[in-house]
């Protein structure tokens, strides 16, 4: 054991001294020493004051204190262990680089050893984030008025081995037979509080983490779900086992993939990266496409049956459409504190949900520059393919809207909405690559910020949803028609933009 | 057979800065013929292939396509003119036989006569058995394949390949030739850089050696 400790650390040794770690001076280390004091100082804490601000608003706060507010937990604890389950085989907990994958994973060294590390440091940025959260609402009831308690303390220990054991079902994802982990996944989510039981929560740690949520509001701790969630940190007994069963080649594939994705990001592709993430399709081959009558019903048609072969991906993204519905149709209807939280949910689900709508429309507007396979132009393919998104939006969104059971203009709201987010939509895909002027320094106190001008850049469809989609659903609660007519302007504007964009591509 | 050159190349070069891409270079492509161009890497043949279907505007010099200046926003030149220089946007979603079918109605050819079209061109290089997979379950030799069946599906009068022997072994190689060569004897012109001598010798009329840079 102590040569193959032995033999990592000089690997390591080997490692650090290839990235340049071993050769950073002493002004090196005080300068970054200087950017993370800054960052905290200039960015992180008044982010957390403005959260903390935020949530501290009574309506915000007697949400959070409502009765039910433990079962909204228990739900979200149950969504997340079954993504952590799923998440596995497309990201999994541990993702070295393929540099270390080849040759420091591939030795005879026991994974255990080799990817410790890795799973380490997973679990605790997943543990730090999920602590920051809880720590956020649980200073803002502190803001509030409401002193600190007991169960205050014992609710931040409970997310933190909740996050712990997130990462070792995150693992267990990862290496665990398809079958298996979407088994569980499926039980978490059927056997949880989803089947309206509280006798569930007694057995699962989201249920615990749910019983802590629901003491604070009682005011007297409970220790038994602590003392639960702290003996599920005997799962962590698992991760040995579980980092020695998982597969080099599979652990390649994801440490290609995300470099790939890391690459293409950094370079401002992140249509590219996007597409990575998105699996091939294995299955709806044989699905036959009638590419017959005018060119729309024709496209209309094979991208229906093309999003066919991406069953689980459809119903995803489908039912994220129906709760994008939902949430923009509640808008009206929510306390005022959290009008704007379902507003801009339901209007950045709805962008991001359609998207697995729109393979057929980045395909067109991918072949849009000179040397196209297609014999029509941009303009006319990208229109075609824009059909299935606004008609997928149109009717999942509206089935949210009408189970919503919200008022007679909720409706139309969301008919527009729906067309609005596909011309984002179609703004987006018509992106092209990056200008490279936006890379150029920026030099500020702070450092070189350029990887604003970057972010904002390629977040900049989101940021239209958000700011425009989002903001004139809260506002169409209070003035209706005149949000409308804006919204409609603001269509127009991103429909030209995106008519100048596909120009630029060559159509 | 008609005297006006298809295309024609009068002393076209590219450069970035002072960096020479392509050398001045000319040539001629009539209709029923095939042109090939030779030269080592570097020498500028897929940039000489890029400028003469009109997806790169020569620094200097004059492309032309049927006697008039060759310009891709042009709708009959990209009608006339089948490009295929490096790997197309495959859509990962449709099959092989989708793929060609899509392509070929884009260009008019609706209902059966484009699964016709494509049911033609994957008998023509052997890839019939591939017609229900997806690109990525195509082998390397099989995405080139079916890269230059996005090509041939189409309709054309000027055909413009980029090294079509890439990835492929004798027997296909042999299949693309005869593929091609039954284009040129319905009058279309071909005009297609290679390092394969067998493939040269077997399709071009015409060579056209671009000197290294």
């Amino acid at each position: 054991m102590s040569g193959q400790r032995r033999v990592l650390a000089q690997a390591r040794t080997v490692l650090a001294a290839r990235s340049g770690a071993s050769a950073r001076t002493a002004g090196d280390t005080g300068y970054l020493i200087y950017l993370v004091f800054l960052t905290v100082v200039l960015v992180a804490v008044p982010a957390a004051v403005s959260i903390v601000r935020g949530v501290a608003q009574p309506q915000v706060l007697a949400a959070l204190d409502s009765p039910g507010s433990y079962r909204v937990v228990a739900v979200v604890a149950a969504l997340l262990a079954a993504t952590a389950l799923l998440l596995g085989r497309t990201r999994g907990a541990v993702v070295p680089s393929p540099f270390l994958t080849e040759f420091l994973v591939g030795s005879d060294l026991p994974r255990n050893s080799t990817l410790r590390r890795a799973f380490m440091a997973t679990a605790t940025v997943l543990a730090g984030s999920v602590v920051t959260v809880a720590g956020l609402v649980i200073g803002a009831r502190i803001v509030g008025g409401e002193a600190a308690s007991v169960s205050m303390v014992l609710v931040v220990f409970g997310f933190l081995a909740f996050a712990i054991v997130l990462a070792v079902l995150w693992l267990m994802g990862q290496g665990l037979p398809r079958r298996i982990t979407v088994t569980l996944a499926v039980a978490v989510i059927a056997a949880g509080p989803l089947a309206g039981s509280d006798g569930v929560l007694w057995v699962t740690p989201g249920g615990w983490l749910a019983v802590l949520w629901q003491s604070l509001g009682a005011g007297t701790p409970v220790w038994w779900p602590a003392i639960a969630l702290a003996l599920s940190l005997l799962s962590l007994l698992a991760v040995p086992a579980l980092l020695n069963n998982l597969r080099g080649s599979e652990i390649m594939a994801q440490s290609r993939r995300w470099q790939s994705i890391g690459t293409l990001v950094q370079t401002g592709d992140i249509a590219g990266a996007s597409g990575a993430l998105r699996d091939p399709p294995t299955r709806g081959r044989r699905i036959r496409i009638p590419l017959a009558g005018p060119l729309p019903w024709a496209i209309l048609r094979r991208d229906l049956a093309a999003v066919c072969r991406f069953p689980l991906r459809i119903a995803v993204g489908s039912l994220a459409l129906v709760s994008a519905g939902w949430l923009t149709a509640t808008t009206s209807t929510a306390p005022d504190g959290l009008t704007w939280l379902t507003a801009l949910a339901g209007a950045s689900i709805g962008y991001l949900a359609v998207g697995v709508y729109c393979d057929g429309l980045r395909n067109a507007a991918e072949n849009a520059g000179p040397g196209s396979m297609y014999g029509r132009s941009a303009l006319t393919m990208i229109g075609c393919h824009s059909l299935l998104p606004c008609v997928a939006a149109l009717a999942f969104g509206g089935l949210g809207v009408l189970v919503a059971g919200a008022s007679g203009t909720a409706f139309p709201w969301w008919l527009l909405l729906a067309v609005f987010i596909v011309l984002v939509r179609v703004l987006d895909s018509a992106k092209g690559p990056m200008p490279i002027t936006l890379l150029l320094p920026v030099p500020t106190p702070l450092g070189d910020v350029s990887i604003l001008n970057a972010i904002v850049w390629q977040a900049d469809a989101l940021l239209i949803i958000v700011a425009v989609a989002g903001g004139l659903t809260v506002n169409f609660h209070a003035h209706g028609l005149g949000a409308a007519v804006w919204l409609a302007l603001a269509a127009v504007g991103v429909a030209a933009g995106a008519l100048r964009r596909i120009r630029a591509l060559g159509a | 057979m008609s005297t006006v050159p298809h295309l024609e190349a009068r002393a076209v070069s590219a450069s970035i800065d002072s960096e020479v891409l392509l050398a001045p270079t000319s040539l001629t492509v009539t209709p029923g013929t095939a042109l090939a161009i030779q030269g080592r890497n570097g020498s500028g043949k897929t940039t000489l292939l890029r400028i003469l279907s009109g997806q790169l505007r020569p620094t200097d010099g004059q492309a032309l396509f049927d006697g008039h200046p060759l310009d891709e926003r042009n709708r009959g030149a990209r009608r006339a003119i089948s490009a295929r220089i490096g790997l197309p946007a495959f859509a990962r979603e449709l099959t092989a036989h989708e793929h060609l079918r899509f392509i070929a109605t884009t260009w008019g050819r609706t209902g059966s006569t484009a699964t016709d079209a494509a049911d033609a061109t994957l008998k023509s290089l052997e890839i019939r058995p591939l017609r229900n997979r997806f690109v990525n379950e195509l082998s390397s030799g099989q995405t080139q394949l079916l890269s230059l069946a996005t090509a041939l599906v189409r309709p054309f009068d000027v055909l413009v390949l980029d090294e079509p022997e890439q990835r492929l072994d004798a027997h296909r190689r042999g299949l693309v030739v005869a593929a091609v060569r039954a284009h040129i004897d319905r009058g279309a012109s071909v005009v297609f850089a290679s390092h394969n001598a067998e493939m040269v010798n077997s399709l071009a009329d015409t060579t056209v050696s671009l000197g290294e840079q």
